[in-house]
């Protein structure tokens, strides 16, 4: 009791001493130093969600299901007049919708559809034996998991281009044509549907789910837009062809057949296409970052780029930028995937940043949230 | 004169003080450990924290986790053991088993490690050598001649004590660069707090975050002085009561901590209050009535005073260890644990553990999903030891199935605070059985 006695007339008689210092000491930190008293920082995230949804996410899915529209419809006149004019239409439509494609992938939460968009459209390597047989069977399932080897994007890579002779080929085989309008139809089904998702209470729901929480709009689309950047882009655009897996795992044997639009890239003889397939995903990515697509190079910061400039982080915010822009420049070096280590290690080091950096600074967290934490 | 001194303080602990406050305290305690363990059952926590995973980062080398069937026992015997305590049934045995079966919870995982659940096994180690159930209990119930309305003044100022030693560490550990200056990590923590009511308004601003940092220090240090002194000690319960159901509001994933710090802080809260609560709890009128009872000092009870008195000053030495220990505690984390740093730092990066076969002369790095779950990677990645820990059995798992050891390198970059990362472990180093002077990377502020 004396002590407490003791300590209480201390802290009277110097309470003004006292207060004086802490109040000096405040001071001094309320300095111009990182991220201080920034009236452009955001006190909610409800405009980085509606710029996500209207700049970037919709259009994208809705530019792809426009594009699938588009592709079933030149199916159509192609199967309608098998003739090399109208092949080229195709031939341009498809282009157009994989490209496309690359974009709405990206975009693989909240939309259980997005499973199915992404495994039954674009796995690739195909398998050409199970590929012939589905035609010749004329039983299509485009869903299921016995037939994904034979689906999607890479089917009709294989079936108009790995022939000199594909006009040909489809005339003598009325059957092909059938199997390449219930594959368009399928691509566009999905699309619609994916749209239409999105178009419906999707959309607000993602705008409502606010705040970096575990579960949140923002923590699920920057998890698993950095997953499918790890899976798709760096590991089966990339990765594996050239053989490497994981950034740090020792190379495996190269496989240039396992790479996008494979028999493009024979017809042509080169794989100019596949590595612009690499830059529209890329690019998907870099408009996620930045809130929006045609924000490249642009001083509008409405994205995760405006979250980390508006806590001092430009540092970090320059050097995601600058990533973006080597990869494009070793995308626009070569006319080939393989032996691209320079590309991979590109795509790599944008991870690293995310992880390290992004996720960090922002205070996005990757585990699930079980047990409390102090 | 030291001698004098200390026979002075021996006397003073000696004397006799209405034993309500330690009465209280068992109670609203015991509902506090009941609604902890009630937590784990109710959120799944017993199958996800504990059987599910395949692997588990043990304090003790041979404390690993009991079977499935072993480890929901455990969880029910302490869900009945904490209602036992709260109304002094069996009393020395249930707090004494509770002790011991929550602490080897405890040491089965340090990624479950939370400063509130050592501070949980800290007062139920305590609390097995006071006599918090000789009134207003289901012993004193049943045997009367147990019943004694007075204890000794150190029976009651050791809780006190040690409640002292949390807050005032918890305060002193904020006294740095980071928290009062740069205002981390709360600058990255409270602008996703724009939801809550008037606050949120200015979460993301650095001067909110300064401010908070400042309470939050001061805070700290000074409530426990004031909940000490009589005429300041009803408005900083007050203080106490806010601080910390704002803390609950802004961090919910603290969980229990603050509504373990408002029960056991009503210890401090003057007699009027103890012996309301009792009677509004009681059947019948609580009898204030002191009864005396001979305080002969037998030789058991100043061994068990003795006993509480050190193991008072390790828990008063424990948060210093540091000092001898680590280079910066918040980079190689030596000494953080058991140290009442609470909610002190946002750390986090990534980790990658690659293995190096020195014959076959391949290199792959480890999916750690296969051994451990998402929120044990998240722990394990920015805690030096707990990676050295993995990589040892890692290590031993490969060398089992080759017939000789591994090269195992760490690839980790950590963000700390705010900043922008930098490199963590030395990724040329082999971590297995690691024997270097140096594995991490010096940090830089």
């Amino acid at each position: 009791m004396q002590i407490s006695k003791m300590i209480f007339v201390i802290f009277k008689r110097f309470q003004a001493l006292l207060l004086s210092l802490l109040l000096a000491c405040f001071i001094i930190s309320c300095d111009g130093g990182e991220g201080a008293l920034d009236p452009n920082g955001q006190d909610d995230h409800t405009e980085l969600l509606t710029n996500q949804v209207n700049n970037v996410i919709i259009p994208s899915i809705s530019n792809y299901k426009d594009a699938t529209e588009t592709l079933y419809l030149s199916a159509n006149n192609f199967c309608s007049s098998i003739n090399d004019s109208n092949l080229n239409s195709f031939r341009d439509a498809y282009h157009n919708t994989y490209k496309s494609y690359q974009s709405a992938a990206l975009h693989n939460y909240y939309a259980n559809i997005n499973y199915d968009l992404v495994n039954t459209t674009n796995l690739f390597p195909i398998d050409t034996l199970l590929l012939k047989n589905i035609i010749i069977s004329t039983t299509y399932n485009f869903s299921s998991e016995s037939q994904k080897r034979a689906n999607g994007f890479p089917a009709i890579d294989y079936l108009i281009y790995s022939s000199q002779n594909t006009v040909g080929l489809f005339t003598s085989d009325e059957k092909k044509c059938s199997y390449l309008l219930k594959l368009t139809e399928s691509i566009k089904n999905k699309a619609v549907q994916l749209d239409n998702m999105w178009g419906g209470s999707l959309k607000e729901n993602f705008i409502s789910n606010d705040g970096v929480e575990i579960g949140s709009s923002i923590h699920v689309q920057l998890n698993s837009a950095l997953s499918y950047y790890e899976d798709h882009i760096r590991e089966n655009k990339v990765g594996l062809p050239i053989g490497r897996i994981g950034p740090l795992d020792s190379p495996i044997e190269a496989d240039p057949t396992k790479i996008e639009a494979y028999y493009q890239s024979l017809y042509d003889g080169n794989d100019l296409f596949a590595l612009s397939l690499v830059k529209e995903s890329i690019q998907e990515m870099e408009g996620l970052y930045l809130g929006g697509n045609t924000l490249r190079n642009s001083s509008i910061n409405s994205g995760y780029d405006r979250l980390l400039i508006s806590r001092g982080h430009t540092e970090v915010d320059s050097d995601i930028k600058s990533q973006f822009d080597l990869i494009y420049a070793k995308i626009d070096e070569r006319t080939s995937i393989s032996g691209n280590t320079d590309l991979y290690d590109s795509i790599q080091g944008l991870i690293t940043i995310m992880k390290s950096d992004l996720f960090p600074l922002l205070n996005i967290q990757d585990a699930d949230g079980k047990n409390d934490g102090d | 004169m030291l001698v004098k001194t200390a026979d002075k303080i021996i006397k003073k602990s000696f004397e006799t003080t209405d034993i309500s406050p330690l009465i209280t305290f068992r109670i609203f305690f015991g509902v506090t450990l009941f609604i902890t363990i009630l937590r784990f059952w109710v959120n799944g926590w017993i199958e996800e924290l504990y059987i599910n995973p395949e692997y588990h980062f043990n304090f003790i080398h041979n404390i690993d986790v009991l079977p499935d069937i072993g480890i929901y026992i455990i969880f029910t015997v302490l869900l009945v053991l904490s209602i036992f305590i709260t109304f002094g049934l069996f009393y020395r045995t249930s707090t004494s088993t509770f002790f011991l079966l929550f602490t080897y919870i405890e040491l089965i995982d340090k990624t479950y490690y939370l400063n509130h659940y050592y501070l949980v096994s800290v007062l139920t180690f305590y609390l097995i050598f006071l006599p918090a159930n000789r009134a207003f209990s289901l012993d004193c119930y049943f045997n009367p001649l147990l019943k004694s309305n007075l204890c000794s003044k150190w029976h009651i100022s050791l809780i006190k004590c040690q409640l002292s030693i949390v807050y005032f560490y918890a305060g002193l550990a904020k006294i740095n660069k980071d928290w009062l200056i740069r205002a981390q990590p709360l600058y990255t923590w409270l602008p996703g707090k724009f939801g809550i009511p008037v606050i949120g308004k200015f979460a993301h601003l650095k001067i909110t975050a300064l401010t908070f940092s400042w309470i939050g220090c001061i805070y700290d240090l000074t409530i426990w002085l004031f909940l000490w002194i009589k005429k300041t000690r009803k408005f900083a319960f007050f203080a106490v009561i806010v601080f910390h159901i704002m803390t609950g509001i802004l961090f919910p994933r603290i969980g229990m901590f603050p509504m373990i710090m408002i029960a056991a802080t009503t210890i401090f809260l003057p007699l009027n209050f103890h012996i309301k609560c009792l009677e509004l709890l009681s059947i019948k009128k609580y009898e204030t009535k002191s009864e005396r009872i001979s305080r002969k000092k037998k030789k058991s009870v100043l061994f068990i005073y003795y006993l509480m008195v050190l193991f008072l000053g390790i828990q008063a030495l424990m948060p210093l260890r540091y000092h001898v220990f680590s280079n910066n505690i918040y980079w190689d984390e030596i000494g953080y644990r058991f140290s009442w740093r609470v909610m002190l730092m946002e750390k986090n990066g990534f980790t990658n553990i690659v293995i190096i076969d020195p014959r076959k002369k391949i290199q792959y790095q480890l999916d750690q999903d296969l051994y451990l779950s998402k929120f044990q990677q998240q722990q394990m990645k920015s805690q030096p030891d707990m990676i050295l820990q993995f990589v040892n059995y890692i290590g031993d798992e490969f060398k089992e199935i080759n017939g000789y050891p591994p090269v195992i390198n760490i690839h980790s970059r950590m963000s700390l605070n705010g900043r922008k990362s930098q490199p963590f472990f030395i990724d040329t180093v082999n971590v297995y059985k690691n024997n270097a002077d140096k594995f991490l990377h010096d940090f830089k502020s």
